[in-house]
């Protein structure tokens, strides 16, 4: 591309530059209108917002007071979410190479699962694990009780980003595998795996993301997370609007954070590849 | 004369119900190189890849070196370690390179040696640098492939099947994806292995490559093969009108 636009005459090169950094100067000025232009927005949003929870009659002390121990709910929630996209992770990846198996019980089981998984509210599969494993015999405190829910909800939805992510790999890549006298697994764990990876991870952190703020559903199972903290304090003090506000914040803030890492890890990701930019309007 | 390193009989390929090769025989001694033209569609591509088993054909026999390929033969633990056998036998390059595009040129190259053979790391990175060299692309290892033009690609993808030290090599198009000033490059590479003695099997539509290079020429039409011969016979005298016909189109 560049050498397309170096072509221009040589004894007009200095014109050309001169004009061409007008081009960006242009462009730079437009971008940061554009900026300041969002971000008067977004003021103009906080401004109503503020009006509104104003209306609402807000206790502010209350707020201060029990924003600590709210807090303390946060460590839960990114624990419960970490560990329960570590584990879905697992059931994805085995959920997505079993759909794309021959194995006939390996295909089945792995339909099944995303078929009733997806077509059931998390809420009640969180219950069904949390009252329904007991009857079996095994007892799980409310922690590991949600995670398992999590896991094996969110691993249904990302069987779908796994399988996609793994078809998006050109079957000349396994043909060049097995020419060299790959294996299955080699093919699969050195070749594709890692090439689907790059496709999968950004979908993953949206899953992620949106994890985050489903953990609030194992509140129903007693975890001391961040919105069960909101609740119990709230309702003790008959002061649900403020302890829930508080909850929203630090789930919102939560998620910028991990948004920004997101963005970092798709950077790294990029190594190797040529990078699309200024296709994104 | 020794037995040839390969043998072809009454080779039949069905994609679903479309034939594809219909009776296919014939046979590669060692050292030669052996190019495949004809038509597209003529099932020129698929009997190479029947050779290394990427397609499987329905019915037929292939014997590679000394060893018979598994056709219509369910896939048993024992079948596919033979099937592995005669893949590292045979190199294999492709239209589009097939190069792993998260590994470093060097990276590629050593894959096969140090996945499948188990070759130790060092030594697979020696032998590999001395390919690379040996393809004119030693200051190129650590580079990714995006990195490269499609003929240092394809170098590299050369240098890649070279390192599993494959007996024989076979070539599908590897010159039809290149932009036409960087078709050189790669068959001059082609030459000198062919001139090490080097069995190959080539499809391509580089004539002046085949005349060159090739010992014979199998020209298949209808997924049989028309006519075979020296580069002399078939470029200069072909028996047949559609031979002819194609010869005049390709020039």
């Amino acid at each position: 591309m560049t050498e397309k636009n170096d072509t221009p005459k040589k004894v007009e090169g200095l014109a050309v530059a001169e004009t061409r950094l007008k081009h960006i100067e242009d462009a730079r000025r437009g971008k940061k209108i554009f900026v300041l232009q969002v971000a008067g927005v977004w003021c103009g949003i906080f401004a109503v917002l503020f009006y509104v929870f104003h209306r609402f009659d807000l206790d502010f002390n209350f707020m201060l007071k029990y924003t600590p121990f709210i807090f303390k709910g946060v460590g839960t929630t990114i624990f419960v979410s970490i560990c329960s996209i570590a584990c879905a992770c697992i059931l994805a990846l085995l959920g997505a190479v079993s759909r794309l198996s021959k194995n006939p019980v390996m295909y089945g089981v792995s339909t099944f699962y995303v078929s009733i998984i997806r077509g059931t509210p998390l809420i009640v599969q969180i219950f069904v694990i949390y009252l329904g494993l007991p009857q079996l015999g095994i007892v799980l405190s409310a922690v590991p009780a949600g995670i398992i829910a999590l896991s094996v909800n969110y691993g249904a939805y990302m069987t779908e980003i796994f399988r996609a992510g793994i078809q998006a790999i050109r079957r000349g890549q396994v043909e060049a595998a097995y020419s060299l006298g790959m294996t299955y697994t080699q093919m699969m764990t050195r070749i594709v795996l890692p090439q689907a990876l790059r496709i999968i991870i950004p979908p993953t952190g949206n899953e992620f993301i949106a994890m985050l703020k489903d953990s609030a559903l194992v509140a129903f199972l007693g975890v001391w997370e961040l919105f069960f903290r909101a609740q119990k304090i709230g309702r003790q003090n008959f002061r649900n609007m403020e302890t829930l506000l508080i909850a929203a914040l630090f789930y919102w803030m939560v998620t910028i954070l991990f948004q920004y890492f997101q963005g970092r890890l798709e950077e790294n990701l990029s190594k190797g590849t040529t990078k699309i930019t200024g296709m994104t309007h | 004369m020794p037995e040839p390193i390969i043998i072809i009989e009454d080779l039949k390929k069905y994609f679903h119900r479309l034939l594809v090769l219909d009776g296919v025989t014939t046979r590669v001694q060692t050292g030669e190189v052996v190019v495949i033209i004809g038509r597209s569609g003529s099932g020129k591509s698929t009997l190479l890849r029947c050779l290394n088993l990427l397609e499987e054909p329905q019915a037929g026999r292939i014997r590679i070196d000394g060893i018979d390929l598994p056709i219509g033969l369910k896939r048993t633990a024992e079948i596919r370690k033979r099937i592995i056998d005669i893949r590292t036998h045979m190199g294999m390059v492709f239209q589009d390179f097939n190069l792993f595009p998260h590994r470093s040129i060097i990276e590629n190259v050593i894959e096969g040696p140090v996945v499948v053979k188990k070759t130790d790391q060092k030594s697979a990175i020696a032998q590999g640098e001395e390919l690379l060299n040996w393809v004119g692309l030693y200051k190129k290892k650590d580079n990714y492939p995006d990195q490269l033009s499609g003929g240092q690609k394809q170098r590299a993808a050369i240098a890649r099947a070279l390192a599993m030290e494959p007996k024989i090599m076979l070539f599908d198009e590897p010159t039809s994806a290149l932009d036409p000033e960087l078709i050189g490059e790669v068959l001059v590479v082609m030459q000198r292995l062919a001139e090490q003695g080097m069995t190959m099997m080539v499809v391509t539509h580089e004539m002046g490559f085949a005349k060159e290079v090739a010992d014979r020429i199998l020209f298949l039409e209808n997924g049989k093969i028309l006519e075979e011969g020296s580069p002399e016979e078939i470029m200069n005298h072909p028996k047949h009108e559609i031979t002819q016909q194609f010869l005049t189109h390709i020039r």
